[in-house]
């Protein structure tokens, strides 16, 4: 599904004589598939850019359409039921419910809980090495083993979109360069957007978007496209 | 179970929601034990009264005039089966286990009409044996019996205790029991049952449509006293009114109550799963959804605590009638339907006071998304 952002901007402290830009005039066009990558130095407004995005954050004037949709003025139940339906999501801090199990937390999205929804959290819990932690709550288990559970969560409903969050920056080069294996899989069914400061893990990145002070400073795009 | 199902919340986080759990039993425990004592001393006015009149009518003079001739034929023509009644006896004090007690009635009637009577009422003589004309003897509920610590051959009446209202001095010749309460001698004095009845009757009425009962009554002069439901409804409308009202408005203070601390107590709560409801939101839950989930978490708990709070009060109950109402002739009524419906008005209304306008204003003024 294709992503179009005209002339998007989000101000903060509006009320008061100095407003903090976090985003200026970002226009982007992409086309809906493979691995996109958002890249800045810290405060550079990376994470707005990707939460504007996901229906997240609204942004102070400009337009993101989604498909043929403009998320933008959309109401925020049909734009939560649009996250739920097709967006993904991994955080940055796993975002976790402490309550639920492993298969509870990846079973969220959906909550339905019959066999067939448990088997393909079981299939996904497998491809992601953490099965037999299924029973296990979220403080039972490692950093890497919790984002593992956040991607399996973002992977359940077959999303269009995947977005993640500096999805690797608790985790060690090796389970980050994992992590990213795993989320590079799933860039032939789906965009998969990920906001990082560290470029080395994008190396496979269809499109890489640069950020600074809240502007678009190069958007990178691969001449071929991994299949 | 459903990731989102309230239970499952519930259950990974009883010690979270123990509070709101046991401030809704206590809550419910005092609601409904109020009602049941109000219950009990609404049983206590209907055995002693209404019960009586919804079998019973009775009707009589206490001066020098008789009943008409056409009421006595009206009843003879319908084979009533009535019995004729001189209510001259004072009646005796009776408690059941509510808030204060009640009088009930003393029949002084014919030796051979007893029987017809206690039949009539399905009451048993549990010990000793029937009034005898003019032997200054009287049958009187095992209840009350227990309640004064009487035997059968004690005697009663204001010569034996000033705590009396019945004048003179009676001999107990038994105890009843049964659905109602009421005292029995057979004083006749000498009179014919035919003399006794133009004075006083007892006559059915649950063979009888409310409206032929009503036309009876009419029939009457104002100066014959009429015992029926509607005289003791007048009697005691008041009283019970009071007492039902009292039920409500203690319910409605104890709902306020358990709002506010509640509310306090769930602002708290709320705060602690900010992040929970923030990751719902985000991955695409929406403000309705989650606030219906907190709703229904909520409506849960209070459930709990109010089904938990009837068996507490009911065990509580029980254990007083076991060991102190019942061995002296009392007893606080375990089940009350009015009470139940009452005390179930409190999880419904704490649950949304206590939780949905704090966390309305919440949402509304908080951005939920990560």
């Amino acid at each position: 599904m294709n992503y179009q952002l005209n002339d998007v901007n989000l101000f903060y402290d509006m009320d008061k004589e100095e407003r903090t830009a976090a985003l200026q005039d970002i226009t982007l066009s992409l086309d809906g598939k493979g691995l996109v990558g958002i890249l800045g130095p810290s405060g550079s407004g990376k994470s707005s850019l990707l939460y504007i995005m996901a229906g997240l954050k609204q942004p102070t004037s400009g337009q993101v359409i989604y498909g043929n949709r403009e998320i933008t003025n959309m109401d925020s139940s049909i734009l939560a039921t649009l996250r739920r339906k097709e967006f993904g999501f991994v955080f940055q801090q796993h975002f976790l419910i402490n309550y639920m199990t492993v298969l509870e937390n990846t079973l969220s999205p959906l909550n339905i809980n019959n066999k067939s929804t448990r088997r393909k959290a079981m299939q996904l819990l497998e491809r992601l090495g953490i099965e037999k932690y299924v029973n296990k709550y979220p403080h039972q288990l490692s950093g890497g083993q919790r984002q593992r559970v956040a991607i399996a969560r973002a992977l359940m409903n077959n999303p269009k979109v995947i977005f993640g969050d500096e999805p690797t920056a608790a985790l060690d080069h090796a389970s980050a360069v994992e992590v990213m294996e795993l989320l590079s899989e799933y860039t032939t069914e789906a965009m998969v957007v990920i906001v990082t400061h560290d470029e080395s893990i994008l190396e496979k990145a269809d499109t890489k978007i640069y950020i600074r002070d809240g502007r678009v400073e190069e958007v990178h795009k691969s001449k071929q496209r991994r299949i | 179970m459903k990731p989102l199902n309230p239970l499952l919340y519930i259950k990974n986080n009883f010690k979270s929601v123990m509070s709101i759990f046991f401030s809704m039993t206590l809550g419910v425990f005092l609601i409904y034990i109020f009602s049941l004592f109000s219950a009990t001393t609404t049983k206590m006015v209907s055995v002693a009264s209404f019960d009586l009149m919804d079998k019973y009518n009775i009707a009589y003079v206490d001066n020098n005039t008789i009943l008409p001739d056409q009421f006595l034929r009206v009843l003879e023509n319908n084979q009533n089966n009535s019995l004729a009644v001189q209510m001259n006896l004072s009646g005796l004090a009776y408690y059941r286990g509510g808030m204060g007690g009640t009088t009930m009635l003393t029949f002084n009637m014919f030796e051979e009409d007893t029987e017809n009577l206690l039949d009539s009422f399905d009451m048993e003589l549990v010990k000793g044996t029937l009034p005898q004309n003019d032997k200054n003897e009287i049958l009187v509920p095992l209840e009350y019996a227990l309640q004064n610590n009487l035997s059968v051959g004690d005697y009663i009446g204001t010569e034996v205790s000033d705590e009396y209202a019945l004048q003179g001095k009676y001999i107990i010749s038994g105890f009843i029991q049964g659905d109602v309460v009421f005292a029995l001698s057979c004083q006749p004095g000498g009179q014919t049952k035919e003399d006794v009845l133009k004075r006083g009757i007892m006559y059915r009425v649950d063979n009888l449509s409310a409206v032929e009962q009503k036309a009876l009554i009419d029939s009457l002069p104002d100066s014959v006293i009429i015992l029926s439901h509607d005289y003791y409804e007048e009697e005691y409308s008041t009283i019970l009114t009071s007492m039902q009202a009292l039920t409500y408005i203690f319910t409605i203070a104890m709902i306020v109550i358990l709002c506010i601390a509640l509310g306090n107590l769930n602002i708290v709560l709320y705060s602690n799963r900010r992040d929970e409801l923030k990751i719902l939101h985000s991955i695409g839950f929406t403000k309705g959804r989650l606030l219906k989930k907190l709703w229904i978490e909520n409506l849960f708990v209070c459930i709990g605590g109010y089904i938990a709070g009837i068996i507490f009060t009911m065990l509580v109950v029980w254990l007083i009638n076991t060991y102190s109402l019942i061995p002296h002739g009392k007893i606080l009524e375990l089940i009350s339907a009015q009470g139940l419906i009452t005390a179930f008005t409190m999880p419904i209304f704490v649950s949304i006071f206590s939780l949905l306008p704090n966390i309305i204003s919440k949402f509304k003024n908080e951005n939920l998304c990560i």
